[in-house]
């Protein structure tokens, strides 16, 4: 009887092996459309956990990349806001308003020859003018303060044969001195014949010196000679400021100005190193300042 | 309920394995053997054929290749497991022959096998993996050796 219940179920099982076995290989034989028709759907429901893992995971690996990539925009970025802030800062403190102390004054008087080489303003001494301040305004340099009285001061405009500023080209950055030519035009000094210098170019102000900062307009070239007379090349510039029509001025110093002076004179008290002249040699800034020929005067 | 955690096994293996790259081990294979040492026949035998079909979804031009291919070694082994329990070090050379049965019939079915080294190393590393899994899985159901 056990036996015969054994063999039965043998029966059972071989007759199971044989038709999933039939299954299978009716399934490989079906054409390619026939099994997706028929196993599409299961496929899709068996397999979308797998789907669903590998999309966890391509979004894992995707979301690494980007979290890698996002943090070190994020470090570079601050690095940059740290770099602007610092720009902001310096810019901030070397801005006009920090370094510069401001008095604004009105044109009261004019040279009585040509009207436009020295101008008198109503601000003197007593309102913290200095000789050798700046004079601007918004189109530009316009002079600088040559003599200073109680409540008036005289101003030599940037038509004063008396007047010399450091300049530079704000295209080609070539440096040279800008001074008075004839009638109102300026002239570019000690620009060399390969110099790159065009007619068109703006004329800044190259910060040199102190009086004067980094930047100001002070013209536009008019006429640039191709050829060399002697070392250098002729250079006229328009002025940019119209100082026939000149109604105010801003007349500006530098704060630290004084600073500067202070340490001038502790370098002149010290002993000069071997070899070298002494600074006690050379004449007094004060002596100088009157005449505009001092290098801060002739900026 | 054990068999069907068995059946779960064997899906979670297929979806495992359907990802993995042609020199991953067989751990399916290893699973049905496994099985067919221990289980009634019938379960085998279903053991076999859901193994297959779980790889065979994930491939569909293959769908009835590995249906065919793991039906035929559970039921092989079904047949053979009389060796495994006189001497279990059998089992290491009934899974070598499953696995040359397997790439035999897939080689017969599809024209194709994997790149020599990577059939190499999966049939190493498969043959590896017997007795750990073997244990496990033994462990895991709670299988005890004895006489069908």
């Amino acid at each position: 009887m056990k036996m015969k219940m054994r063999a039965k179920g043998t029966i059972w099982h071989d007759q199971l092996f044989f038709i999933l076995l039939a299954v299978s290989v009716a399934c490989f034989g079906l054409t390619r459309f026939m099994q997706v028709r028929i196993f599409a759907l299961p496929a899709t429901v068996l397999l979308a956990p797998r789907a669903a893992i590998g999309e966890l995971f391509t979004t894992m690996s995707a979301l690494k990349r980007d979290n890698a990539r996002l943090s070190e925009l994020a470090v570079r970025q601050e690095l940059d806001n740290g770099f602007w802030r610092d720009q902001a800062q310096a810019s901030a403190h070397d801005s006009l308003s920090a370094r510069y102390r401001f008095q604004k004054a009105a044109v009261v008087g004019r040279d009585p020859q040509t009207l436009v080489r020295t101008l008198i303003v109503d601000k003197g001494l007593l309102s913290g003018v200095r000789v050798n301040m700046a004079a601007i305004t918004d189109a530009g340099v316009a002079g600088k303060v040559i003599e200073a009285g109680a409540n008036l001061s005289y101003v030599a405009t940037v038509l004063n044969p008396r007047f010399k500023v450091a300049a530079m080209n704000l295209r080609s950055r070539v440096a040279g001195v800008v001074g008075f030519r004839e009638g109102n035009l300026l002239t570019m000094d000690y620009v060399l014949p390969e110099m790159d210098m065009a007619r068109g170019d703006t004329i800044i102000t190259s910060g040199t010196g102190g009086v004067f900062p980094k930047g100001l307009r002070i013209g536009v070239i008019e006429r640039v000679d191709s050829a060399a007379r002697g070392m250098f090349r002729r250079v006229d510039v328009k002025p940019a400021v119209n100082i026939a029509a000149l109604e105010r001025v801003f007349l500006i110093e530098a704060k630290d100005w004084d600073a500067v002076q202070r340490s001038r004179d502790e370098v002149r008290e010290q002993p000069a190193p071997r070899g070298q002249p002494e600074l006690k040699q050379l004449p007094e800034s004060s002596q100088l300042e009157r005449t505009g020929v001092t290098g801060r005067g002739n900026e | 309920m054990k068999r069907f955690l068995v059946i779960l096994l064997a899906y979670l293996l297929a979806i495992l394995q359907l990802g993995m790259r042609a020199y991953f081990p067989d751990l399916l294979l290893l699973l049905v053997v496994t099985v067919a040492v221990f289980e009634e026949r019938d379960f085998a035998i279903v053991i076999g054929f859901l193994a297959g079909l779980f790889l065979d979804l994930g491939n569909p031009g293959l769908l009835g290749a590995n249906m065919f291919i793991y039906l035929v070694i559970g039921y092989g082994v079904i047949l053979a497991r009389r060796v495994v329990y006189e001497k279990i070090s059998y089992a290491v050379a009934l899974c070598g022959a499953a696995l040359v049965v397997k790439y035999a019939l897939r080689y017969a079915l599809t024209q194709s096998l994997p790149a020599g080294w990577e059939l190499l190393v999966a049939c190493g590393l498969t043959l590896l993996l017997l007795w750990p899994v073997h244990t496990l899985i033994k462990v895991l159901f709670g299988y005890r050796w004895k006489v069908a």
